[in-house]
Formats: C-alpha cells, structure tokens, sequence
C-alpha cells in the first residue's frame, strides 16, 4: 500500500494507475489519498485546520459528510477514536483523490463503532465514486465493505 | 489500607516539611541577608542604583553589552545548533551515539575550560586573533554558541528522531504539504518552534550571565555577572565605597528581572504550544545523506577543538626571544601545577577541594531536592496551589546569578560569623548547594512525573506500604534520573566558576576552576598557561568522565533537562 501511494520504493516492478505508469511519480502528485491505521492528525491544529491543509473550503460539508458537524473549532486531541478516524476521512476526501488507500483504519476502534463506520464510508465513497484499496485481517470487515476481495495467503507455496 | 495517621506517614510528611524549611534557610536566607546588608549600605533608591550602575567607569555600558551579547549570542546558538540536530535527528549516522554524546559534551564542560579552550585556540600558536581586539566581540558570540549548541541539539534533535514519520508522510498525500514549504509550515515549524523558542531562551540566560568567558575573552567590555563579580570585594561594607554596592544591587534587580521573564517565557512557550506529537511506534528507518560528512565533520570539530586545545596547550612552552616566538613541547606545565608556587596550592589540592566540595553538594542536594521533589509531586494531586507555590519557589533561584549567589554566602554569611570568611572551610560548598539543589529538584521531579500512577496503586494494593513503596518501587524506578541529577551535581560542583570566584578566590580553598583561572592570570611566567591549561585538562577529563556515566544512565527521553 505504501508502495501504491508512492511512500516507499518496489524493490521490484512497477505501479501502473489507470494504465499510466507512476513508479516515478512522487507520492504528493500522485492524487492517491491513505487513512492510516492510526488516524494521523496534527495536533497543533483545530479540526477545521486540519481540513484546511486538504483544502481552504468546502469544511462544514466536509465535516457534515462524516457526521462530524459543528466540531470545526474543536481541538484534535478532545475528539474521540471513531471521530478521529472519520476526520482523517473527511480530509482525506477534501483533497478529492483519484483512488483512496485504507490501511486496516477501523482496527484501532471498537467492534460496534468500527461496524457503523464502515457502513458511512462505503456509502460516502460510492457517492462520491471513489475506487478505494482497503487492507484487513478481518474477513467480515473485507465482506462488509468490498466489492472484490483478494485473499493474500503467504502460507501458500 | 489507608496511610492516613500511620507513623510511616507522619514521618514522611515531617521530612518533606523539614527538607522544604532547610531549602528556604539554605538557598533564601543568604540572598536575602546580603540583600538586606548591600541596601543597608547603599540606601533603598532602585532608580540610584541603576545610574550610578549606568554612570560609573567600572560599569559603564555593561547593560547594553550584556543584552547585544546575549541576544546575538543566542541568535548565533540557534544557527548553528538547528543545522546539526536535524542532520542527526532526521539521517543515519554511524556511530550515532557517539556523535551526539559528542556534540553535546561542550554544555557539560566547565566554563574555565570553554575560556582557557577558546583562549589557546585564538592564541598566537593557533589562530592568532587574541591580540585583535575587533575580534574580541565575535570571539565572545561563537564561544557562546559552542557552549549552548548542545542546548538546541538536545531539545530539537530528539523530537527530529522520533516523530512519528506518518505526520510527514500524510501531510505528503495532502494538497498543503505537496512542497517543502508547505511541509515546513505546516509540520516543522510547529514542531519545532517549542524546543527552538525554549533553547533560545535558555541560551539567552547562559549568555547573560556568562562570566569565565566573558572575563577572559572581551577583557575590556563587562557583562552584569562580571561587573558584580568585580565589584563584590568592596560592596557590602559600611561607609567603603557604597558605589559598589549601588552598582551590586543595580545589577542583581537587573538580572534578577531579566532572567525571571526569560524562564517564564520559557516555560509558557513550552506549556502553551508544546502539542504530545505521535512518537514513532518503533524504530524509525531514517534515510541516509550521502555528503552529510560535510557538514558533521565541522560540526565535530567545532565541538571538541577547545577541549582538544586545552590538552595541547598543556604541553606547549611558548618563549619569545628577541621578539620571535617559539613552541617547545614538555610537560613543565604539568609539573608546575601539581607542585604549585608561593601563591598557588598544587593541583592535587585543588583537586580534593573540588571533589570534596562536590561531594558535599551531593550529600545535601540529593535528599534535599529528592523531599521537595516527592512533597512537590504529591501536593499536585491533592492541593494544586500549594504545589505550583511551591514549585515556583524551588524555580526562584534559577534567577539569581552565580556571583550573586556567591555575594550571597560571602555577605549573607559573614553578617552572621565574621570569622566564618576565613575560618569555615565547607563555606565554598554552601554556594555549590544553593547552585545544584534546584536542578536535582527539577531533574526528579520530572522524573517522578514520567512514573506512571498505576505502579504505586499496585503496589498498595498489594499491601505495601509508603516506606516499602518508596525502597521497592519508586526508587528502583527513578534510577535513572537519580542518577543523572547526582551526576549533574557533581558536574556542576565541580566546574563552578562565579559563586566560587567571589566566595574562594585569594583563600586556601581553591577549587581546579579557580586554580586555572589564577595560573592563566600570571601572564610573566612562560610556564603559567601551560599550568593554567593543564588544570583544565585535569577538569576537563572529570567532567568527561561524568558525562559519560550520564549519558548511559539518561534515559531514552524527549529533551528535557541534561
């Protein structure tokens, strides 16, 4: 995954996106969006700040689309795990990627939260039209919220 | 169990309450009795003071020299220190702790050594710009910034190394942080700006009350430190030139001031804008910079050359014959020292005064600071005002200068036993308590805070009590800032300069800086410098030595104090 967003180099072969080959294509121009496991938030910043560093605009929608409404002024350290995770989301979409990365986001919150959570960001990335990349060791999870899911079983000679 | 009413407890309420009484007569008292003797003698009109501090040939010029140094010195500090601790904290080095440890050692060496190095390395046998006195200011400015480096290092260079790399690599994904710009707006800065704002504080405070190096390097132009240290021989008597004691007291309020808003400064900048950043869960594979020699190579040798000159120049003999100069290499100098003069006590009595005086220090500052620390950290749970009184009070003498911590004792002292000067050997120890207890105090503090609360609430759960929870847990888990603050005690003991230079200069007393500091000044023996370096070498090698205990001891942590 942090080969595909251009965050580490493939020993070998290449990545192709939308049959362009962008192996060479620094991560910050490659439009490719990543939630990380750990919601990555900057703590010097408020919520809206931290929107601000996908885009100057467009924050309350932003906000409203993950069901984080209102929450604009507050500090990042006072929000909870789940609304971390879906302000990471929120920013992540601002910046409009071509395709979004999900690196286990939903392992790190509890099972019921980590259920509805799922359901919003399937539904909100389907509105949007946004191909998206989710890895997890949770099978159901995977059921859940992919369309098409590769098994990848190292076990296997 | 309830420790509330046990004898175990009331025992350990009683020494807190008595640890905090000893540190108010120990560390208080003195200052305010040579306070009180100087306006005695000086009359109480701040405004008098200052003028004749402003007006008088010894003094003239001293606040704004003190204040251009300072500011330019700290400016020069941050230049030079950022640079560093980025390339050690953001690429893979080998010998990566070795690096840092030196990098760092010039904040742990005296600054008798700081001076006699920089002395040696602008001397005729080096560089040869002592005997240019346009030169003097700059010489200052860069001894300065060798001297708190480390400071920056320490502050920037840990948080460099272990910030989660995620921060930067998200804000990589984002439209904000596309350019290195927009990276460093947005992350480094406000990262960095914390431990920079708190460095360049700090450095400012060192450079404002630097003595050694501005006594022996600018010779001409006087800092606040080094004019109450001159004038502190005359002040203080009835009816004998109250001038000094104007120009005294004058600097001190001065100082006092200054150092208090420049603490403060420190620690709101860090209260308000440090923000807890994501520490990397593991390791972090850093990158590597192909010509990153380039700029550690002089780095390295900027922070050992004084040292490594101090050593060299104990072993140069320089004589002039009609007029030319000439290098012999010997070990006169050594020889001179550990004989001594008529006037000089040998080296090996500078020594045992140095070690004995530091172990004093040890003896007091240790379970001193360590009952402020507890009563200070306990208090934070259940009276929250008294501790922040308190602990601001511990923080007081961090303002107070070392001449006038010296003035202190010296004054404060002789107002209560006159013969106590000349007749009371530990009198020098007494400076080096009130010097060090502050920092112990600070050092285990913060170590008792990092103890997370969950260890002893098991520990009582499991029936211990205070006195077994104290032996059986909280030491065993402050062993490493134990440690260190015993190890910085000793340092700073044994490298005291200022308070030493006004309580033990002229006595039998001499401890290794002094001794340095008084061969250096016998300018007509071709053998004194030699003497007076190898003094420092002997410093420079305890201190050395410390440091390295130090080093293994500190913990893995984020800055924070030495």
């Amino acid at each position: 995954m942090r080969c595909i967003c251009g965050l580490e180099e493939p020993d070998r072969g290449r990545v192709y996106f939308s049959g362009e080959d962008i192996t060479d294509v620094p991560p910050e121009s490659r439009g490719i969006g990543l939630l990380f496991q750990k919601p990555v938030l900057y703590p010097h910043l408020s919520v809206s700040g931290n929107l601000s560093l996908a885009s100057s605009h467009g924050h309350e929608d932003a906000l409203e689309e993950v069901g984080l409404q209102g929450l604009g002024e507050r500090g990042v350290s006072r929000l909870s795990g789940g609304e971390s995770q879906r302000l990471a989301l929120a920013r992540a979409l601002l910046s409009d990627p071509r395709a979004l990365l999900l690196d286990e986001p939903f392992s790190a919150i509890d099972a019921d939260l980590s259920a509805r959570l799922i359901d919003d960001v399937r539904v909100i990335l389907k509105h949007r039209g946004c191909p998206a990349v989710l890895v997890t060791h949770n099978v159901e999870e995977a059921e859940n919220f992919c369309d098409r899911i590769l098994f990848m079983d190292l076990s296997s000679p | 169990m309830n420790d509330l009413g046990s004898g175990t407890y009331r025992l350990i309420i009683g020494t807190r309450t008595l640890a905090i009484a000893a540190f108010l007569l120990l560390i208080a008292s003195p200052i305010a009795l040579a306070v009180f003797r100087l306006i005695g003698v000086a009359g109480a009109n701040p405004r008098a003071w200052i003028e004749t501090l402003d007006g008088n040939y010894m003094s003239a010029g001293a606040i704004e020299f003190t204040f251009l140094q300072s500011i330019i010195s700290s400016f020069a500090t941050i230049s030079l220190g950022l640079p560093v601790a980025w390339m050690l904290g953001r690429y893979e080095w080998r010998m990566q702790s070795m690096i840092r440890a030196v990098l760092t050692v010039p904040f742990v060496m005296p600054s008798i050594i700081a001076a006699m190095g920089i002395l040696t390395l602008t001397g005729d046998s080096a560089l040869g710009i002592r005997s240019n006195e346009g030169t003097w200011f700059w010489t200052l400015i860069i001894a300065h910034a060798w001297f708190n480096m480390s400071l920056v290092i320490r502050f920037c260079e840990p948080i460099l190394a272990t910030l989660d790399p995620s921060m930067e690599e998200q804000l990589r994904l984002l439209p904000a942080g596309r350019t290195i710009s927009g990276r460093i707006r947005h992350l480094w800065l406000p990262v960095l700006i914390p431990p920079l704002s708190a460095s360049f504080c700090m450095s400012f405070v060192f450079s404002f009350t630097s003595f050694a190096l501005v006594r022996w390097i600018t010779i001409r132009d006087n800092t606040l430190e080094s004019v109450m240290a001159i004038s502190s021989p005359s002040a203080g008597i009835e009816g004998y030139m109250a001038f000094t004691s104007e120009i005294v007291l004058a600097s001190s309020l001065i100082q006092f001031a200054v150092l208090s808003i420049s603490l403060w400064l420190a620690s709101r900048i860090q209260r308000e804008l440090q923000r807890q950043y994501p520490m990397a869960p593991a390791r972090v594979a850093r990158g590597h910079f192909d010509y990153g020699w380039v700029f550690m190579a002089p780095a390295l040798l900027f922070s050992i050359a004084p040292i490594v000159s101090v050593a060299i120049g104990s072993v140069r003999v320089r004589t002039v014959e009609s007029g030319r100069a000439a290098d012999t290499w010997s070990l006169d100098g050594w020889e001179l020292a550990r004989d001594g003069s008529f006037s000089m006590v040998p080296l090996s009595d500078a020594m045992a005064n140095s070690i004995l005086y530091a172990i004093i220090s040890l003896a007091i500052s240790m379970p001193l600071g360590y009952c402020i620390a507890s009563a200070i950290h306990s208090l934070e749970r259940t009276n929250r005002r008294m501790s922040e009184a308190l602990d601001f009070a511990t923080m007081a003498p961090f303002a107070f200068s070392a001449a006038m911590i010296g003035l202190g004792v010296t004054l404060g002292v002789t107002k209560l036993d006159p013969t106590a000067f000349s007749q009371f050997w530990p009198l020098p120890a007494l400076a080096h308590v009130m010097l060090t207890t502050p920092f112990a105090i600070r050092i285990m503090l913060t170590g008792l805070r990092s103890i997370d609360r969950e260890y002893d609430e098991a520990a009582r759960v499991l029936g211990m009590g205070p006195l077994a929870r104290l032996t059986r847990v909280r030491i065993p888990l402050m062993k490493g800032p134990i440690t260190v603050a015993a190890i910085f005690c000793l340092a700073m003991s044994l490298g005291e300069f200022g308070a030493s230079f006004i309580v033990a200069t002229n006595s039998d007393w001499a401890t290794l800086p002094l001794l340095a500091d008084s061969w250096r000044g016998m300018p007509m023996n071709p053998l004194a410098e030699a003497a007076s370096n190898a003094v420092a070498t002997a410093l420079a090698v305890m201190a050395i030595l410390l440091f390295a205990v130090a080093e293994r001891a500190r913990s893995n942590e984020r800055g924070g104090m030495f």
